[in-house]
């Protein structure tokens, strides 16, 4: 078959013992889109990491073109052809979009050690057009969104295909995970031209976006491409299944794990402003889940903070079991049993460099000290029982949190709270943003649970349906102001559009 | 760290084995023996098995009891400014002044003694402590690099110290029993190397088996995590520096101990080498990662690699270079670069 540009042949890898992938083989033809879809831990990073030349796979071979090659390393999969756009942008801040552009590929735009502008404003411009990007080759790439950083990256992959003689072959590791819907369909219009002059690798855990874009699609699961499917005769649910390897049981926002909460009132927030919100007032039932919508910049995430003594507040008050309370830091927060989840699980959720122990435990530790020591044992007793309730797939309670897959390591951060029996209230901005279908479903299970035993959920809601479905109330936040709220129960669900009225 | 013993590790370790292709197994076997030997600060100590076997190579009698107890003794002070260098480094920053504090504090001891017996002793550890303390709230609440702190304390306590000393070298004639018995070798054991030993200990038990061990770990490895899940940070950090100029009140008091003399700046020079001693016992500069016995092993390695360039007979003024580089390619063994993230 002379139109596959480049293919695995039984590729399989392990790491510290686990079987990251195991005998998989994909094909992928000239200008085709190809999906690679699947669970966090699946195994498609993995597959991509070996594709991209990050890894080489233990056994197995891949293939360009027809010829076995062994990339060294992603600069010399670059040359070859295969070029990658990384979810962490590789871009350089501080640099024109051109520069980065050609950033280490500049050819015959560089003589004796000095940029030709003109040529290398020019080439860059060429690849700009060829994605139908708006972006000017001069601009400083900081200035630029995430979005458009995006499109450069697209235009940078480009760039790297032309010292090969071939078509390039484009990697988008997830490229969707924190665009908003319009920037999507743009970047789906971007790789509908890419299609045209290169082949492309769309990895995507949603289901969805998969379905649209993709002419054909790898389901990955436990390291093993477990189905090769068509998008046009499959549908959502079939595609659930295989990726996930079960039916869905209680739906997947289990809603009918939702009861009314019991009435009293646990937190008490009346008209609180500080740099970012102003007169913010709502009552936070014990039992109850409140989600809070609201776009970006709506002042929703800097509220949360202030909640938790981790941003300022100029007025208003906060009362937690009828007491006032003020808190200078979240360390305040944590011992009146608040526990918080933020937004960046990357940087500020999680210890990367930490076991998962160590992780479980941060927050709590006196629940596995004995005296004014730890106890070791305890801490893995600990550990284990949580490790086994909240199903986190580790290799052992002394694996570094890093090493685990995103969905893990969300739970292991919400772990981290509740080990605390006195956890009260829980203030969860957009906890399973980045998080494969899986792993939501299990975190809005979990978050189920918790308020059925009564702790207070605040939800920053990632998605309007989200914040919907998993809610008793839910309130809408705009230019740092409330400006509306709705009751939520199973079967009476405000609408959509109703809501979205009064974010925008 | 903790052996892998826990119930839900050997289910995911059966898990796992099943499907072992035998090269594998041997592959992770090798990989998980490396991290191993990281985890529990073996490297150093291989490296300076393999640097005390070339020297007893070269030269027999290096390792007869007289010459190792005088390389134990030399490396006590040095060990100390290392040991408080390590915990400030732990945390991710750094500490310019310990090593002029460590002169400041012995010209102090040596002006008190007469006047104060052992007192004096107290007073200065006392004085040192508010220092560090004193150095880490400027650092905290001011927001200043600790870089910049130290380097202007730095010169602080290098000033006071020629003033207090008038620089000129002091000698100490009354009470010097206060201080003279931490350098006796009862029964050929310098008693000043196992007073740092037992402190190490102390000090590992400390991040082993206390909150703040791990509070100083999170701390150093991302400190806006560290805060969101509930530890005061500040309060970490403030400690680490506290600890550092403490232990350098104590490297003072071991100074006249030794010497019988302080001058204004008889402990300066150890600073580079104290820092070098962090990393080369394995403790990333960059924060997080590292441990406190590492850090007496890399202070010995570096007090060993002085002497042991003597012994293989390089010229002195070559042996800056030879240093220089021998620090490099011990790093490169010594450091856990698992935990380090790169792209490619």
């Amino acid at each position: 078959m002379n139109d596959i540009a480049f293919s695995v042949r039984g590729a399989s890898k392990t790491f510290g013992g686990v079987q990251a992938l195991e005998d998989v083989s994909i094909d992928v033809r000239r200008r085709e889109v190809i999906g690679l879809i699947g669970e966090n831990g699946a195994g498609k990073s993995t597959l991509l990491k070996i594709l991209s030349g990050i890894h080489q796979p233990d056994f197995g071979t891949v293939l360009l073109h027809g010829e076995p090659v062994k990339f060294r390393s992603v600069a010399h999969a670059m040359r070859m052809g295969v070029a990658m756009v990384f979810q962490e942008q590789s871009l350089l801040p501080n640099i024109s979009v051109a520069e980065n552009i050609y950033l280490g590929n500049e050819g015959t735009a560089v003589k004796h050690g000095f940029y030709r502008w003109p040529l290398l404003r020019r080439r860059a411009a060429e690849k700009l057009d060829a994605i139908g990007s708006q972006v000017s080759p001069r601009t400083r790439t900081e200035q630029l969104s995430f979005a458009k950083r995006q499109m450069v990256e697209v235009a940078k992959a480009l760039a790297t295909g032309e010292s090969s003689h071939h078509e390039p072959v484009i990697l988008l590791d997830e490229p969707t995970s924190v665009l908003e819907a319009a920037e999507i369909k743009r970047l789906f219009d971007v790789i509908r031209e890419l299609k045209k002059r290169a082949s492309v690798v769309f990895v995507s855990h949603r289901m969805e976006e998969v379905l649209t874009i993709c002419d054909r699609a790898y389901v990955m699961r436990d390291g093993r491409c477990v189905a090769e499917c068509d998008p046009a005769s499959v549908d959502v649910n079939e595609l659930y299944r295989l990726m996930v390897g079960r039916d869905l049981t209680d739906g997947y926002f289990a809603e009918d794990q939702q009861i009314p909460h019991t009435g009293e009132v646990r937190l008490q927030v009346s008209q609180l402003t500080g740099p970012g919100f102003a007169d913010i007032s709502f009552d936070l039932h014990a039992g109850e889940v409140l989600a809070v919508v609201g776009v970006q910049d709506s002042g929703r995430e800097t509220l949360a903070r202030a909640l938790v003594g981790a941003a300022s507040v100029t007025s208003g008050s906060v009362t937690l079991d009828g007491r006032v309370v003020r808190f200078r830091s979240p360390a305040d927060a944590v011992r009146a049993g608040f526990g918080y989840i933020p937004g960046e699980r990357k940087t500020d959720g999680a210890l990367m460099g930490l076991t998962v122990e160590e992780n479980l435990t941060l927050a709590h530790p006196e629940q596995v000290m004995r005296g004014p020591v730890l106890s070791r044992s305890l801490e893995q007793q600990k550990v284990a029982d949580w490790v086994d309730k909240l199903k986190i797939k580790t290799p052992s309670g002394s694996t570094p949190l890093g090493s685990l897959s995103g969905g893990n390591q969300q739970k292991v951060v919400l772990a981290k709270w509740l080990v605390d029996p006195g956890l009260k209230v829980l203030i969860l901005d957009t906890p399973t943003r980045g998080l494969d279908v899986g792993a939501k479903a299990d975190v809005y299970a979990l978050v189920r649970q918790l308020a059925r035993a009564g702790i207070a959920v605040l939800l920053l809601a990632d998605s309007l349906e989200e914040g919907i479905a998993m809610s008793h109330r839910i309130v809408t936040m705009r230019d740092g102001r409330i400006s509306a709220e709705f009751e939520c129960a199973p079967g009476a669900r405000p609408e959509r559009t109703a809501v979205l009225e009064r974010m925008v | 760290m903790t052996t892998a013993n826990t119930p839900t590790a050997e289910n995911a370790g059966k898990a796992a084995h099943a499907h072992h292709k035998a090269g594998e197994g041997r592959v992770n076997a090798v990989k998980a023996l490396a991290s191993r030997l990281h985890q529990h600060g073996v490297a150093p100590a291989l490296v300076l098995g393999v640097i005390v076997g070339i020297l007893a190579l070269y030269d027999n009698s290096f390792l007869a009891s007289d010459s190792i107890q005088s390389l134990l003794e030399q490396s006590a002070i040095l060990g100390l400014l290392a040991l408080g260098q390590g915990f400030v480094v732990m945390t991710g920053r750094i500490d310019l002044s310990n090593a002029v504090l460590a002169s400041f504090t012995a010209v102090l001891v040596a002006k008190l003694l007469p006047s104060q017996g052992p007192l004096a002793i107290g007073l200065v550890l006392g004085l040192s402590l508010a220092i560090g303390l004193l150095q880490g709230l400027v650092h905290v609440f001011a927001q200043v690099p600790s870089f910049i702190v130290t380097l202007g304390t730095l010169g602080v306590w290098t000033g006071l110290s020629l003033t207090t000393s008038k620089a000129s070298t002091i000698l100490v004639m009354q009470h010097y029993g206060a201080v003279s018995w931490i350098y006796a070798r009862p029964y050929g054991i310098p008693l000043s190397f196992v007073l740092v030993l037992v402190l190490t200990l102390l000090l590992m038990s400390g991040m082993r088996w206390l909150r703040w061990g791990r509070r100083m770990r999170a701390v150093g490895l991302n400190e806006r995590a560290a805060a969101f899940s509930g530890i005061r940070t500040s309060r970490v950090v403030l400690s680490a520096f506290a600890l550092s100029a403490l232990l350098s009140g104590i490297a003072g008091v071991f100074q006249i101990a030794e010497l019988q003399s302080a001058s204004a700046d008889s402990s300066d020079a150890l600073l580079l080498p104290a820092i070098a001693s962090v990393v080369v016992g394995g403790t990333a500069i960059a924060g997080g990662v590292g441990g406190v016995g590492r850090t007496l092993l890399g202070a010995i390695i570096i007090t060993v690699a002085s002497v042991g360039f003597d012994i293989v007979g390089i010229p002195s003024s070559y042996q800056p270079i030879f240093y220089g580089l021998f620090v490099i390619v011990v790093i490169t063994v010594t450091v856990d670069r698992t935990r380090v993230t790169s792209v490619a």
